[in-house]
C-alpha cells in the first residue's frame, strides 16, 4: 500500500508567507533604488563622508573587539575564577541590551561629566562622546559579544591536548596562546570577526546616543540613512543597498564556514 | 641521573598508586592491559594532573611537600597516543617549536632542528604538513620533536598503537634505535606484551591502579606472578593451595616439581603440555583426560 504523505497546508502557507515577508521589503528597497541618479548620487559628499566614517570605525571596533575579547574568551575557556558565570553572562548582555541603553551607559560612563570620562578629560584631555574614536567604542561595546562567542565556542572545541603536548615541551602559556591556540581557532576567528564587524556597521542605536551626529566625524552610515530619511530619501536608499549588499556578502562569505559548524 | 615517582592519583572514581625508579639509560616499559591506569600515570609524571605525590628528576623535586613544578618548567619530554603533531606547522616547525620551547634562542633552536632533523632523517619531509605523510613518519616526527627540546626524562604513551601492523615492527625498531641513545631515564606504555618484551630493560606491570609485578622480561616470563602476566607472556597460570607439592586449583589437582605448601601460582608453559592418544606411562608428572 503505497501512501503519499502531503505537507500540511497549515506549515505551507505561513511558511510562505514568512519568506516574503523576509524578502519583500528588500525587493522594495532595490526596486525604489534611483537607480537613474546613482552615479551621481553615489559621490555625494553625505555618501562618501558616512562611508568613511563607517568603514574606518566598523574595521577599528572589530579590532578591538578581537584584542578584547580573545582574551576574555581564553579567560573564560581555560581558567576558572569566581564568578566567571556571571562574567560569560555579562559579557553576552550586549546582544540583548537595547543598543540605545548600551549608548546611555557608556555617556554616564565615558562622557565629559561621566564616571571615567571627567577624569579622561582631566588626566589626558581625551573626550571620547562626539568623536570618531567614540563611534569607536560604542561599536565595540555592541559587536564584542560576537567574537566572544565565536571564540569561546572553538577553544571548547579545540582538543586541549595540543596545548597539553605543547607545555610538555616548555612552552609558556602565552607561547601556547600564540603559537598553538590561535593558529588552531583561527577560521573561527575570522568569522567572529567578521560578525563583529558586520554588527559594528550597522550599529545605529548606541553610536546616535554616544557619539550623535557630526557629519564626517561621527556620522556613519545608519546613523545617515536615519537622517538623511527626512530630507533626501535617495542618499538613505542608496546607502541602505549598499549595507544590504555588504550584509548578503558577509552571509556567503560565512556559509561554508561559521553556519555549518553551529 | 635518574626518575623517582612515588604518587597517588584518585581520577573519577579510581585510583592510581605506584612507586617507581627509573635509572638514566634505562627503559622501563609499563605494562597493562587497557584501563589500569597507565596513561594517567603518565600524565600524573609529567605534572598535567596537578600535585599527585612525589616525583623527582635528578634528585630534584618536581612534585612533593610544598613543591610543585610546572609541566612546562619540568624538562619532562611526552609521545602522546595520538602524537599531536601540531596540524599547521610543517614537520621542521613542529621540530623547531620543539627546541624553541625547551629555551633554545631563535638560531639555537634552528640549528638544533636541523640536526635532529638529519638524526631522524626527515629532511625530505621537512617542509610537509603532519596531514599528508604516514603514520609511520608521523612517528618519527613525534619522537624527533620530544627529541628535540633536549628532556631529561621521555615519556612514551603507546607510541605504535596508531600504527598498522606492518610498519608497526619496522616503526619500533626505529624508535628502539633512537631510545637506545637517550641518556635519560625513559618509560613507555603499552598494552602489546611483545612490545614490552622486545623494548624494555625492566618490565613494571600495572593492573587496576596497582603494580603487580615488575623485572626483566625473563622475570616474567619465568615467574608470572598474575593471570594477566601469565596470559600475555604465553603462560597458563594457575591459583591454588599447595599441600606438600600438590597443589589444588579449585577444578584441578596439580603436582609440582618441588615439596611446597600454602597459597601458590602454578605455572604451565605451553612448551610443557603434550598430547598423547593413551594414558602415558613415566615422565609426566600432571595427567588429565581431555574433554
Amino acid at each position: 500500500m503505497k501512501r503519499t504523505s502531503h505537507l500540511p497546508w497549515s506549515l505551507l502557507v505561513p511558511g510562505l508567507i514568512a519568506v516574503v515577508f523576509l524578502l519583500f521589503p528588500l525587493a522594495a528597497l532595490v526596486i525604489k533604488a534611483p537607480w537613474s541618479e546613482m552615479t551621481a548620487e553615489i559621490s555625494s559628499p553625505e555618501i562618501l563622508n558616512a562611508l568613511r566614517v563607517s568603514l574606518v570605525t566598523s574595521v577599528g571596533a572589530a579590532l578591538l573587539a578581537t584584542a578584547l575579547g580573545v582574551p576574555l574568551a581564553y579567560l573564560l575557556a581555560r581558567t576558572t575564577f569566581p564568578g566567571r558565570r556571571l562574567v560569560r553572562g555579562l559579557a553576552l548582555l550586549p546582544l540583548l541590551l537595547p543598543p540605545v541603553v548600551g549608548g546611555l551607559a557608556l555617556l554616564l560612563a565615558f562622557g565629559r561629566r561621566g564616571i571615567a570620562g571627567e577624569w579622561l578629560l582631566d588626566a589626558f584631555g581625551l573626550t571620547l562622546p562626539f568623536s570618531t574614536a567614540g563611534v569607536v567604542v560604542a561599536q565595540t561595546f555592541v559587536a564584542m559579544p560576537f567574537l566572544v562567542l565565536t571564540a569561546e565556542g572553538a577553544l571548547n572545541n579545540l582538543d586541549r591536548r595540543y596545548e597539553e603536548a605543547a607545555t610538555t615541551m616548555g612552552a609558556s602559556r602565552l607561547s601556547v596562546f600564540g603559537h598553538v591556540i590561535v593558529p588552531m581557532i583561527l577560521p573561527s576567528l575570522g568569522a567572529g570577526m567578521l560578525l563583529a564587524w558586520a554588527r559594528a556597521l550597522g550599529e545605529f542605536g548606541a553610536t546616535i546616543t554616544f557619539a550623535g551626529n557630526l557629519p564626517g566625524v561621527t556620522t556613519s552610515m545608519p546613523v545617515e540613512v536615519y537622517i538623511a530619511l527626512q530630507t533626501r530619501p535617495e542618499t538613505a536608499i542608496i546607502l541602505s543597498l549598499i549595507l544590504l549588499v555588504v550584509s548578503l556578502a558577509i552571509l556567503v562569505g560565512l556559509r561554508g564556514n561559521w553556519l555549518q559548524h553551529t | 641521573m635518574s626518575l623517582s615517582v612515588d604518587v597517588h592519583i584518585d581520577l573519577d572514581g579510581s585510583s592510581v598508586e605506584a612507586r617507581l625508579e627509573v635509572e638514566a639509560g634505562e627503559i622501563v616499559v609499563l605494562l597493562g592491559p587497557n584501563g589500569a591506569g597507565k596513561t594517567t600515570l603518565l600524565r600524573g609524571i609529567a605534572g598535567l594532573l596537578g600535585p599527585c605525590g612525589e616525583v623527582s628528576v635528578e634528585g630534584r623535586a618536581m612534585d612533593g611537600p610544598r613543591t610543585f613544578v610546572r609541566t612546562e618548567d619540568r624538562r619532562i619530554g611526552v609521545v602522546f597516543q595520538d602524537l599531536l603533531l601540531f596540524p599547521h606547522m610543517t614537520v621542521e616547525k613542529n621540530i623547531v617549536f620543539g627546541a624553541r620551547s625547551s629555551g633554545a634562542t631563535k638560531t639555537g633552536a634552528r640549528e638544533r632542528a636541523a640536526n635532529t632533523i638529519d638524526d631522524f632523517d626527515l629532511r625530505a619531509l621537512a617542509g610537509s604538513l603532519p596531514r599528508s605523510i604516514s603514520g609511520g613518519e608521523r612517528q618519527r616526527v613525534a619522537l624527533a620533536r620530544a627529541f628535540a627540546g633536549r628532556p631529561k626524562v621521555l615519556l612514551l604513551d603507546e607510541p605504535f598503537a596508531a600504527l598498522d601492523a606492518a610498519s608497526r615492527v619496522e616503526i619500533r625498531t626505529m624508535v628502539a634505535l633512537h631510545l637506545h641513545t637517550f641518556a635519560g631515564p625513559t618509560i613507555l606504555v603499552t598494552h602489546d606484551p611483545l612490545e614490552a618484551l622486545v623494548l624494555a630493560d625492566r618490565v613494571v606491570v600495572l593492573e587496576r591502579g596497582r603494580i603487580v609485578q615488575e623485572g626483566t622480561p625473563d622475570d616474567l616470563r619465568s615467574r608470572p606472578r598474575s593471570s594477566y602476566v601469565a596470559s600475555v607472556v604465553g603462560i597458563n597460570l594457575f591459583h591454588g593451595v599447595a599441600t606438600g607439592g600438590r597443589i589444588e586449583t579449585g577444578g584441578a589437582t596439580l603436582v609440582a616439581a618441588t615439596e611446597i605448601d600454602g597459597e601458590v601460582f602454578a605455572a604451565v608453559h605451553p612448551r610443557a603440555v603434550a598430547l598423547y592418544r593413551n594414558r602415558p606411562e613415566g615422565t609426566p608428572r600432571n595427567v588429565w583426560r581431555a574433554a
